[in-house]
């Protein structure tokens, strides 16, 4: 394999992976051909053709499905999103001391294991969709729910956000299905949206790296616009997430006695997001 | 008169334009849509793939045969019935467009106002 093919190939990852199945060896065979024969590298705009080609491949997926199929799909995402960061905030508990000013420092609580086992379970939960048997999700979610209620418990923190994933955590079972599952590459998203939100405090706990990390968070934050704009279903788990979250400080201020659904305008926003990305989604589907 | 079309957009014309002559593999397509456009267009792998999937699910386009070359599949594409009519109704729509300025007076209006300035 040449040098050019073997850096070429990666890119076909933009495709979704039946469509790499049918017309991968195609497509590579034709971006060879057209790439000049010195070249080592393949030229940037076969990169980002390919890139939105490839978002458009997995955009054209939705016109095969109805749209409550989508519909539960993008929920499925959503929900997954913020139950990844959840799982991050309980193993941040743990393994992250934050200082004042905003930087993390690494260490361990071993009197945390609460939080730990909480974190490490709902973590598993949400993998678990993506297998597709919801027995074995059902008491994933179950654990995962009994342990994030003992560390609610343990620390005396029974606010909206302990509700709010316990909410999650049963609709991630309600929604799950053996058949119309959400595709793996899915997995990679919410893990890189996930990391998306980690990655720059982790990045300031390492001094050494300032310029990898606003890089690193562009090139997602491009990939990602470039998706939404393409792809009516990341803007919808979007819409979801950002309604789950405004729901979930809206019940952790209600438990509290403070503010009301009037004064708090981000539910609104967050579902008229949800609404734009859906309407855009419906046209998407099959009609 | 003629059914009102929409408008393409330049790949998609040269895609189908390159066609004409024959069906063509992925890269002939590439080099001969440079070739009629004078070098203008210059099709990146991935924008021809996705001309290619649009106009397939149009019926605008069709497969013709499939070989294996090198271990690669190399698939040829040709214009369908439909694709050669909608080409043509796209050309006669830039033919009118273009006819409303090339057969318009070579005088630019603002300089025959300017002509004779009136005096009392």
């Amino acid at each position: 394999m040449s040098k050019i093919e073997r850096r070429s190939r990666p890119l076909l990852r933009a495709y979704p992976a039946s469509y790499r199945r049918d017309r991968g060896e195609e497509i590579l065979g034709t971006l060879l051909e057209a790439t000049p024969s010195r070249r080592q590298w393949p030229l940037a705009r076969d990169v980002r053709a390919l890139a939105i080609g490839g978002l458009r491949a997995h955009a054209a997926q939705n016109r095969g499905r109805s749209m409550a199929v989508n519909l539960r799909l993008t929920a499925l995402l959503g929900v997954a999103i913020y139950l990844g960061l959840a799982a991050w905030g309980y193993l941040a508990t743990t393994f992250v001391d934050a200082q004042p000013g905003g930087t993390w420092v690494p260490t361990y609580r071993s009197s945390d294991w609460p939080a730990l086992l909480a974190g490490l379970l709902i973590a598993a939960a949400v993998m678990l969709t993506w297998v597709g048997r919801r027995r074995l999700l059902a008491g994933g979610a179950l654990a995962a729910a009994a342990a994030a209620s003992y560390s609610g418990f343990s620390h005396r923190e029974i606010a909206g956000g302990l509700v709010t994933q316990l909410l999650c955590l049963a609709a991630l079972v309600a929604l799950a299905r053996q058949t119309e599952r959400p595709t793996w590459g899915w997995l990679w998203v919410t893990s890189g949206i996930v990391a998306a939100v980690i990655v720059p405090s982790l990045f300031r706990a390492v001094p050494f790296l300032p310029y990898q990390a606003p890089s690193l968070l562009l090139c997602i934050l491009l990939v990602l616009l470039a998706w939404i704009g393409i792809d009516a279903r990341p803007a919808v788990a979007l819409g979801i997430y950002y309604l789950i979250i405004s729901l979930s400080a809206l019940l952790g201020n209600a438990v509290m006695g403070i503010g009301n659904w009037f004064t708090d305008p981000a539910v609104f926003v967050a579902a008229a997001l949800a609404a734009v990305a859906g309407w855009r989604l419906r046209r998407q589907s099959v009609q | 008169m003629h059914p009102p079309t929409i408008a393409m957009r330049e790949p998609t014309y040269f895609v189908l334009a390159a066609l004409l002559a024959g069906p063509l593999h992925g890269y002939a397509i590439i080099k001969r849509a440079e070739e009629i456009s004078n070098g203008r267009v210059r099709l990146a792998t991935g924008t021809l793939y996705t001309a290619l999937d649009r106009l397939t699910a149009a019926g605008h386009v069709e497969l013709v045969s499939e070989l294996v070359v090198g271990g690669r599949v190399r698939r040829s594409y040709g214009l369908t019935d439909a694709g050669s009519a909608a080409l043509r109704a796209e050309a006669l729509r830039m033919s009118e467009a273009a006819r409303l300025v090339t057969e318009a007076p070579s005088e630019p209006r603002a300089s025959r106002l300017r002509r004779k300035p009136r005096t009392a």
